[in-house]
């Protein structure tokens, strides 16, 4: 029996491992992320917005919805930080508040392309056969429909409202979501924990969530990331259109709506410049959060 | 090396290039009109002709003068030929948001279309600026005491632009066509007070004895009635050509040439030259108008759908002059070089509070409370309407035009408000008391509908109006069920559209007699949708509407507003005021597009 | 070659159909009577005509039934008449078409001149600065939504610096309406093409990135023929098969993304008159568009599969 070598090269190898930690995968995710220098710093923006547009009741100036009848149109003043709209509201508060309304539709909207495209990829890949071939036909369909016409039309016809425009834009948006899951969960069917489960007698329902669910949530939140990005600007092309979320209810899309006037394009910059310039960066943001995600979780880049 | 590999590919990229610019060429705009052969001046004529009543437009009430009795005979000045004018004659061309898509003589909705019935139709008698009938086709006229028979005599020497002469017979085939049903006329409601008109339609009689000619310079009709309204009626009515239209058959008219081409020939000043269905429309001057020559040789007005498009059309000097601009583009558009805005008036726009007589709940306290006119006057003096104009309009108050007072000569008038009434300026505390009086429950949440969507001005009205207790909620009634929800079922407690689609002030007060409920199957022209109810005024209003004397009805109109401007029915909020923008190019004073005119006296339009 | 051919058009048959069900679930979801839209303004209307009118469109009918009679008119090009202009729908919807496909045919152009080369260079430069730049760049492009990119570019180069002009499609009385109609369609169909440039430059990039490092180049290389020469010949004409596809994937998104840039352009096409339609509600001219823009969309991707199909050798001989 040896007794542990305290020798020189031993301790340091001992420390050496010790210093090393041990290399879960969490940590190795972090450690690629963290390689991304946009990308944390975008997510630290987006961490920051995400609590602004939480505490809107405090931490917005004024109500975004007080209509003040003198004072339409007015340049930034120390009393309206970024100015006033056309029916006097004030344009910061606006903005705050505006940013939870964009961020809670790209959420649910997201959220819902999400959880549809999640299970008909899973049921596509996994019971394959005549189930696979409809439900990917359906997926075609949805895929090749240019979704803004059709959301368009259906958001005009059903009536503007934030229920409806997360709806709409939630179930167009999951075809690539499918996709991408069912692609994974083939390729997953045949690795042998499957098998084992299926040999022991497990219902298919039982496999697909328990064991293909989990492994293919890496790819999952990538495309959700992506998909968050798309719902806002979809909603933001809504509201702008005037077919999303009307006013006074404030988001970013529909304070842009006012700048479709020549005069206030040219001369009141105040007007469309900030909700414009906040769309894009949270939408550029969150592009690179998920490029970033994207290669961190990537299984394939596993020994970089 | 590259050449006869990459050959496919490039040629597949040039042929798209190609394609894309072929495209581009087929689809080009029609070429700008060539100048129109330089025209005759002449001397003005004496006669005025403007605005003949549009149907939807609300128009004006009789003037308390003796107009029907007899009319002022205006003969013509002769026309004089001048020299012809030197320089190469310009075209006048106006940008409007929408083309009509046919152009039916007899069925033409009101509002800005009829103008091109006015530049080249005439008709027996038109509308003037101050609410007169004065003489158009018809150079007199007499009414018989009786108010039955009323008889015209046609001007002489007029002639179609075809050549062919202007006689009674144009005018009884005219109104004869009205009475056809398969014309699909849309003043038959006004007309069928002809004898003979409503039987004829029905198909019962075989010919119409209400309009006859006399000889070849006059016509008589008849109406069954005394009306007052179908006086005020004519100048709607343009005269069409009997040796064209009369070898149309009646069920194939709207599809003829005659509506969907061209509408020719006229006896107006100008001669349709070219219709473009939703396009354009292009006219040219009438050297033999009986009112002389027109100063301008050749008018096109041509659609231009986004008021972006049209505003910068105007500013390049493209176009000499649009019919109004959005709100928002105030500034900029006062500071064109060389524009001279010409400020109108159109629709008159009220909120209208619901008195819910017909509604299952209507004895629930909130619903009386409604009705009491101390809630109305509150709901007014809770305003402030200076507020609303300015948010409404964008921060230009200077285009609306606030008007909360029922009797201006009329509902639809212009001018100043009758001091004697009651203008319910913006008074928080006076409203706050008067709700106090009635006991009015600020838990109460009323139905506040707009048509199509609310605006900013609407959520002012509720914040104003939550400041004296009164709780509304908003809502915005898409266009295609508006009529069902507020006319038929009375969904509503206050509802904003604007007033119109009279012929005059008795009319519009006729519409709210008891029971006059819409109904699309058994009263489709009921129009009362507040179901207001008052035994009083609808005696008033009945006996006004029957007798053809002013002194009859006059009287009785100002009782009637006086009971009005205390019940508040509906709250006047303004009449809408827009800006016709006129190019540098052209003489303001002659054109007649500012308040109370309508795109009259074409004839006398000059350039600069 | 043509089975493949009718095997892709037979699968877009379901496409087809599920795009008509859904249309026509929306227009019966729209506020109103459906029948109002099929009447013909220029008739005069009576209670008998609009009775018999409820029985020729099924009004009484159930759902599937009178999505088959809607269907039937719709193959006969009757989809009603518009609210607003009181014209057929069709013949509304026709006389716009050529608009949308110029900007639309111009913007891929503009796409694809800007996208590929930027891409190729990017490729051959990887890790350059100018590599950088264009990947943010390219980044920047999908994140900024379309529309403000439009208002800005509307605001700097119209507004400003007056170089195009700000709407329309043609200055009324200009002197060489061919150059004007051109000069119209640059700002808006750049802007339509920008977002597209992004997808295509990354796609060059790394699928250039991936030919260059596959063995053919390297034996092409080694046989004596100059880098270019290499590229150009042989790997380039790998990565134009699959670009193809991605062209085909990203028309849907340009006929949609035309929509809010002819509003915003005034550019008088099928899109501009969707949202007029939506801002007057005027159902039926907007399913209508909704129909036959999908409609387009649907055989241009049929078109650029089949454009696919001729290109790639391995379908072609199979």
């Amino acid at each position: 029996m040896t007794t542990p070598d305290t020798s020189a090269a031993d301790h340091h190898t001992l420390e050496d491992q010790r210093r090393r930690r041990a290399a879960t995968p969490g940590r190795r995710f972090l450690r690629r992320f963290m390689r991304h220098r946009l990308a944390v710093a975008s997510a630290i923006l987006l961490i920051v917005l995400i609590i602004t547009a939480i505490a809107a009741p405090i931490v917005a100036p004024h109500d975004p919805l007080a209509i003040d009848a003198r004072a339409l149109r007015k340049p930034p003043t120390p009393a309206h930080l970024l100015g006033t709209d056309d029916a006097g509201r004030d344009m910061l508060s606006r903005l705050i508040w505006g940013a939870q309304i964009s961020l809670a539709v790209g959420l649910v909207a997201a959220s819902i392309s999400v959880t549809i495209g999640t299970l008909i990829g899973l049921a596509s890949g996994f019971l394959g056969g005549k189930v696979d071939f409809w439900l990917m036909r359906l997926t075609d369909v949805v895929m090749t429909i240019p979704t803004l016409i059709i959301i368009i039309s259906l958001v005009a016809v059903l009536g503007p409202s934030i229920y409806n425009v997360m709806l709409v834009i939630g179930i167009f948006g999951w075809a690539g979501i499918a996709r991408l899951v069912r692609a994974e969960t083939l390729s997953l069917r045949e690795r042998d924990f499957v098998t084992a489960s299926r040999c022991v007698g497990a219902a298919s329902r039982r496999i697909m969530f328990r064991h293909i669910l989990p492994n293919v949530t890496a790819p999952i939140i990538v495309a959700g990331t992506f998909a968050i990005a798309g719902a806002i600007l979809a909603e933001a092309s809504l509201s702008f259109l005037g077919i999303g979320v009307r006013p006074p209810t404030p988001t970013w899309g529909n304070m842009l709506n006012r700048a479709q006037s020549l005069t206030v394009l040219e001369s009141m910059p105040w007007l469309w410049l900030p909700p414009g310039l906040m769309i894009t960066l949270v939408v550029l943001s969150i592009n690179f959060l998920g490029d970033a995600l994207r290669d961190a979780l990537d299984p394939r880049l596993l020994n970089k | 090396m590259r050449t006869s590999r990459n050959r496919p590919e490039f040629i597949a990229v040039s042929l798209i290039v190609l394609i894309s610019l072929l495209l581009g060429a087929c689809a080009q705009p029609a070429p700008a009109p060539a100048p129109a052969a330089p025209a005759a001046t002449a001397a003005p004529a004496a006669t005025a002709a403007p605005a003949a009543t549009k149907a939807p437009e609300p128009t004006k009430a009789p003037e308390p003068t003796k107009a029907p009795a007899t009319a002022p005979t205006k003969a013509p000045e002769p026309t004089k030929a001048s020299a012809a004018a030197p320089a190469a004659a310009k075209q006048m061309i106006f940008a409007s948001a929408a083309m009509p898509t046919s152009l039916n003589i007899f069925n033409m909705p009101g509002g800005q279309w009829m103008r091109y019935f006015r530049f080249a139709f005439g008709r027996l008698t038109n509308l003037d600026v101050n609410n007169k009938i004065v003489p158009d086709l018809a150079e007199s006229w007499t009414i018989s005491p009786d108010g039955l028979t009323y008889t015209f005599k046609l001007r002489p020497g007029v002639t179609w632009h075809d050549g062919q002469p202007f006689t009674a017979k144009d005018v009884v085939t005219t109104f004869t066509l009205h009475c056809t049903k398969d014309i699909g006329s849309n003043r038959i409601q006004v007309l069928k007070n002809i004898v003979d008109c409503q039987d004829y339609y029905d198909g019962k009689k075989t010919e119409m004895t209400g309009v006859k000619a006399i000889d070849a310079n006059t016509v008589e009709i008849k109406v069954a009635k005394s009306d007052a309204v179908f006086f005020y009626s004519i100048p709607d009515i343009p005269i069409a050509p009997d040796h064209v239209v009369s070898k149309i058959k009646p069920a194939d008219f709207v599809k003829s040439d005659f509506v969907l081409k061209r509408p020719y020939p006229g006896t107006g000043p100008y001669i349709i030259k070219e219709y473009k269905p939703d396009d354009s429309i292009e006219f040219e001057a009438n050297p033999k108008y009986f009112g002389g020559a027109p100063k301008i040789s050749s008018i096109l007005d041509k659609k231009i759908p986004d008021p972006n498009t049209r505003l910068i059309a105007f500013e390049k000097g493209e176009v000499d002059i649009i019919d109004g601009f959005p709100a928002a583009e105030y500034d900029r558009v006062m500071k064109i070089p060389g524009a001279q805005p010409v400020p109108a008036l159109g629709t008159i726009g009220a909120w209208w509070i619901n008195y819910a007589t017909d509604k299952a709940n209507k004895d629930d306290p909130k619903y009386k409370a409604m009705r009491t006119p101390e809630f109305r006057q509150a709901f007014a003096y809770a305003i402030d309407m200076q507020g609303w104009a300015n948010i409404s309009s964008g921060g230009h108050p200077d285009m609306v035009n606030l008007r909360n007072c029922y009797w201006v000569s009329g509902i639809f008038g212009v001018g100043e408000c009758d001091k004697s009434l009651n203008t319910y300026a913006y008074n928080e505390a006076k409203a706050k008391e008067l709700l106090k009086k009635i006991g009015w429950d600020p838990k109460w949440e009323l139905d506040y509908a707009a048509h199509t969507a609310t605006t900013a001005a609407d959520e002012a009205v509720q914040q104003m109006l939550a400041k004296v207790g009164i709780n509304v909620k908003l809502r915005g009634i898409d266009p295609a069920v508006y009529i069902d929800e507020t006319y038929q079922k009375g969904n509503f407690d206050i509802t904003t559209i604007g007033l119109g689609g009279t012929a005059n002030m008795i009319d519009f007060y006729y519409r709210f007699r008891c029971g006059n409920i819409y109904n699309k199957d058994t009263c489709p022209n009921c129009y009362n949708m507040i179901r207001y109810c008052n035994p009083e005024f609808d005696k008033m209003v009945t006996e006004a509407i029957n007798s053809a004397d002013p002194k009859v009805y006059e009287p009785l109109m100002a009782k009637m507003t006086k009971v009005w401007n205390d019940e508040l029915p509906f709250v006047i909020n303004s009449q809408n005021k827009y800006f016709r923008m006129v190019g540098p190019k052209v003489d303001a004073k002659t054109v007649k597009i500012g308040l109370g005119y309508n795109w009259e006296d074409i004839h006398l339009w000059a350039f600069k | 070659m043509t089975k493949y051919i009718i095997r892709r058009m037979l699968i877009s048959i379901p496409v087809l159909i599920g795009i008509t069900l859904i249309t026509f679930m929306a227009y019966n979801l729209a506020p109103g009577d459906p029948i109002s839209a099929m009447i013909d303004p220029s008739l005069p209307m009576s209670g008998e005509m609009m009775q018999k009118l409820r029985q020729e469109y099924g009004l009484d009918q159930p759902l599937p039934v009178r999505y088959l009679i809607w269907l039937r008119e719709a193959v006969k090009g009757n989809l009603g008449y518009s609210f607003a202009s009181r014209r057929p729908v069709g013949q509304v919807i026709l006389e716009r078409v050529p608009a949308t496909i110029q900007l639309t045919l111009a913007a891929l152009l503009i796409a694809l001149a800007l996208g590929i080369p930027l891409g190729v260079y990017s490729a051959l430069h990887q890790y350059s600065k100018l590599d950088y730049v264009l990947t943010f760049l390219a980044f920047f492009a999908v994140s900024v939504p379309a529309f403000f990119f439009a208002l800005g570019a509307i605001y700097i180069f119209s507004l400003r610096l007056d170089l195009f002009p700000t709407h329309g499609m043609s200055t009324p009385g200009a002197e060489y309406p061919f150059w004007d109609h051109i000069y119209h369609l640059i700002l808006p169909a750049t802007v339509l093409g920008i977002e597209r440039i992004a997808g295509f430059l990354r796609y060059t990039r790394s699928s250039v990135l991936e030919v260059l490092g596959q063995d053919f180049m390297t034996t092409a290389r080694a046989k004596g023929l100059r880098n270019k020469t290499v590229f150009w010949t042989h790997g380039f004409r790998n990565s134009l098969l699959t670009l193809i596809t991605i062209i085909a994937l990203s028309i849907p998104g340009l006929f949609g993304g035309a929509f809010i840039i002819e509003w915003i352009f005034a550019w008088p096409g099928m899109g501009q008159l969707a949202i007029a339609s939506i801002n007057a509600r005027d159902y039926p001219t907007l399913m209508g568009t909704a129909l036959i823009g999908s409609i387009l969309v649907l055989i241009s991707s049929l078109l650029a599969d089949i454009l696919y199909a001729a290109a790639d050798p391995r379908i072609r001989y199979s």
